[in-house]
């Protein structure tokens, strides 16, 4: 199925803006326009482009039965996702007011769930069986895919959603938009490589995905020819400056760190990194948890280029049409969402849906026919996006394997790479994607 | 001596403040505590044919709880000893019954079996300091035990089928839940035997506080110097509560590996041992149906907010507000006070029936 979605650069203006962007730039580097370590904030300089529109962009409010979908997203106090079902209920508040779904209405059950399996199971039990959702959409929990995947599987129910733990992206069942902390641990070590780092040093979170995550970056550093130091960190974390230190003195020269926590405890690190002055000693990368708005706020000028964060979608002050969208939506239905990565990801993830489920024609909204237009997204575009989205048949699913990087530039997130392939290595499956991209007429 | 211990001795039931009174009850009313847990096991097992497949999730878990209560239920209600360790030991049993069930060989009964005996073992050892501690000194030392759990089961997380000692696989994700009996495959058999095995943790529960371990403890909780005095080996049935409280609590541990979703660390904060105190004495500390109204309130109440579109974390407001409003209105509890109220009931339609 060929989807809706935008393709950017294929519009007229876009592709105006694209030259006049690139021309004083060849002028005067006589370079390509996509240099893939411009340290500079070239997406947010540029003029934005004219919102994408949401669903059939009739104006005409949707009737009658709301087509649901669920979402189980986690929420307790110190983690919480709900900006990402958040802003895919903005962006289907916006379909549902220009015509839903072929003019019924879309609703999304949201269920928050804590760190409980227990819970977690009761909340995809009851989605399924008393709220009769007809598939997933936007879920981001912590639990979700391990304790719920193989019920999904069975029970044939679909999901697009924003991943967080590595079962997500091994099931049949679901297709994540996004790449999730471990492979985005692995995209930040490998820009660090790129940036010339003779060694690499990593520590991870204490969590059930932990020492697989720092096992990839082993295997990275394996194929890569350089050492790597990987360890569990506990948190909260007790001693900040005592684990910037040991960072540090692991990395030695020419070093480079991936400081993989989420963004509360990796603030206290790099503020403990800036105290004691380390922030020369080695080169710093965060995965995507740290591309987090208010983090930058509290980081300041002394971060300023020092330090790559992963992204797993285009800056939010990115001029495509989608991005403007995403804007437009989060100050008209979610102003309290934190600009950037999550709010786009559950946008991005409700996008897709509704394109998909644009494309029944029968009018029957079942598990069955949802699912298999869930399957049958295929060459999804999005300026938001490195390269197109599908869901796929596979196993195992990440269609976004293409990441940007980010760094810090006076109190703004800029780009500091563009789109970067994953690394493929012997312990995760990007060279059978990518075959499989391929296959589908998309590598 | 702290305000909970004041609120028990000046609120604690007559069986649980005289041995004397223990006898007397025991004699008066010799089947009735053991019918409400037949009661309550009847009303379960007829549950799933009129709710739905999440209300029997939700159960389960609530099920479970409700012996965690009762563990803690007996440990202070019964003997005055005050433990902060309870979720901690679920842990415990979760982890044990998870490891003992990857071996693949032992039954499921088995396991549970098993499990129980491994923290009743346990249980002895905490028991230790309770020999010389009370109060506030053995409640700080419980909650440092759970924490020193809680650091440790992050740190060796619980058994995902790898191999060693352990039985963790480090690259292996996802949780694995403990395989179920073949006669409870299904979640609505297994909401039925976790029913069956809570109503017998709490047939245990009952027949001990009946005969002599109960009488010991009730002497204890009184006046230790007196129950020595009246030849009492305190320090045996001081570890034997330690004991029996963590062997039921072992056995929920095992029935709550084999529910819905697996275990993780994550759910076995320290400091839920102080919401379940806190339900528990809500609830009714003194009365074993307290143990299941807490179960309710901890893992039903918040589905049934869920429901009703509110927030569960409004429940931890509620607790606090309603733990005031029961140490000073009603200090035996929900069931203390439903209790009372029904014998009310009960005594004016006898006088109606004999004046008419």
């Amino acid at each position: 199925m060929k989807t809706n979605g935008h393709r950017p650069h294929t519009s007229m203006s876009a592709r105006v803006l694209t030259i006049a962007a690139c021309a004083p730039l060849l002028a005067l580097l006589a370079t390509g326009c996509a240099s893939t370590d411009t340290g500079a904030a070239a997406a947010s300089t540029a003029k934005p482009s004219k919102a994408s529109k949401c669903g059939l962009g009739n104006g005409k409010t949707a009737t009658g039965p709301a087509i649901k979908l669920g979402a189980i997203v986690s929420d307790t106090p110190g983690l919480s996702f709900t900006d990402v079902t958040d802003m895919a209920n903005a962006y289907f508040s916006c379909v549902n007011a220009n015509g839903g779904i072929n003019g019924r209405p879309v609703k999304l059950v949201v269920e928050k769930d804590a760190l409980d399996p227990q819970l977690t199971a009761s909340l995809a039990t009851k989605l399924i069986d008393t709220e009769k959702i007809v598939g997933f959409t936007a879920s981001s929990s912590v639990l979700d895919c391990s304790v719920n995947a193989k019920t999904y599987e069975q029970k044939a129910i679909y999901g697009i959603d924003a991943g967080l733990a590595l079962d997500c992206f091994n099931s049949p069942a679901i297709a994540p938009i996004n790449v999730g902390a471990s492979y985005s641990a692995l995209a930040t070590a490998q820009y660090l490589l790129d940036k010339g780092a003779k060694k690499l040093v990593v520590f991870t979170s204490n969590t059930p995905d932990s020492n697989a995550v720092n096992s990839s970056i082993q295997a990275l550093g394996k194929k890569a020819g350089v050492p790597v130091t990987a360890w569990v960190e506990n948190v909260p974390i007790a001693d900040a400056n005592g684990l910037a230190l040991k960072a540090a003195q692991a990395a030695g020269a020419d070093g480079g760190v991936v400081v993989n926590l989420n963004a509360g405890e990796a603030l206290k690190v790099f503020k403990a990194i800036e105290q004691q002055g380390l922030i020369d000693q080695a080169k710093w990368g965060c995965p995507a948890g740290c591309n987090d708005q208010s983090m930058l706020q509290q980081l300041g000028s002394a971060w300023d280029g020092k330090l790559g964060v992963n992204a797993e979608v285009n800056l939010a002050s990115s001029p495509g049409p989608d991005n403007q969208l995403y804007l437009q939506l989060r100050q008209k239905y979610a102003p309290k969402t934190q600009l950037g990565n999550f709010g786009q990801l559950g946008f991005t993830a409700a996008r897709i849906a509704v394109q998909a489920l644009l494309s029944i024609k029968s009018g029957d909204y079942t598990t069955a026919t949802v699912g298999a237009a869930f399957k049958g997204v295929k060459d999804y575009r999005s300026d938001l996006y490195c390269k197109p989205w599908y869901f796929g048949t596979q196993a195992f699913h990440t269609a976004n394997n293409t990441t940007r990087t980010i760094t810090p530039k006076s109190g703004q997130w800029t780009q500091a790479r563009d789109c970067s392939e994953m690394p493929a290595l012997p312990n995760n499956k990007f060279a059978e994607i990518r075959a499989y991209e391929k296959q589908i007429g998309l590598g | 001596m702290n305000v909970l211990e004041d609120a028990h001795r000046a609120t604690a039931p007559d069986h649980a403040r005289h041995p004397t009174a223990a006898i007397g009850h025991r004699l008066r009313q010799p089947l009735s505590a053991a019918a409400w847990p037949a009661g309550v096991a009847a009303a379960a097992l007829l549950l799933p044919l009129f709710t739905s497949a999440y209300w029997i999730q939700v159960l389960t878990a609530a099920a479970v709880f409700s012996v965690a209560a009762l563990g803690l239920s007996v440990l202070y209600g019964r003997v005055g000893l005050i433990s902060l360790g309870q979720i901690a030991m679920l842990a415990v049993g979760g982890w044990t019954a998870e490891r003992l069930g990857q071996t693949g060989t032992l039954p499921f009964w088995l396991v549970l079996l098993a499990t129980g005996v491994v923290t009743g073992l346990i249980g002895i050892v905490i028991g230790l300091p309770a020999l010389r501690l009370s109060g506030l000194y053995l409640a700080l030392i419980t909650l440092m035990l759970a924490a020193a759990v809680t650091i440790v089961l992050t740190n060796i997380n619980f058994p995902n089928g790898g191999p060693g000692f352990l039985g963790y696989d480090p690259v292996k994700s996802g949780t694995v839940p403990l395989a179920r009996p073949a006669i409870a495959a299904g979640d609505t058999a297994y909401f039925r035997y976790t029913v069956v095995v809570c109503a017998l943790m709490f047939l245990l529960a009952i027949a001990h506080t009946r005969g002599r371990p109960g009488r010991a403890w009730a002497a204890i909780r009184q006046s230790e110097h007196a129950a020595v005095a009246a030849g009492i080996n305190v320090t045996l049935y001081k570890l034997w509560a330690f004991a029996l409280a963590c062997f039921m609590t072992g056995v929920a541990g095992a029935l709550l590996a084999a529910s819905a979703g697996g275990l993780t660390v994550y759910q076995f904060p320290p400091q839920e041992s102080i919401t379940l105190l806190a339900a528990l004495l809500m609830a009714g500390m003194y009365h074993f149906a307290g143990a299941v109204v807490a179960g309710l309130m901890l893992k039903a109440m918040p589905a049934l907010l869920d429901t009703w579109g509110v927030s569960g974390n409004i429940l931890l407001i509620v607790f606090g507000v309603g733990l005031v409003q029961t140490l000073v209105t009603s200090p035996q509890g929900i069931a203390g006070q439903l209790s009372r109220d029904l014998a009310r009931l009960s005594a004016r339609l006898r006088v109606r029936r004999t004046t008419s």
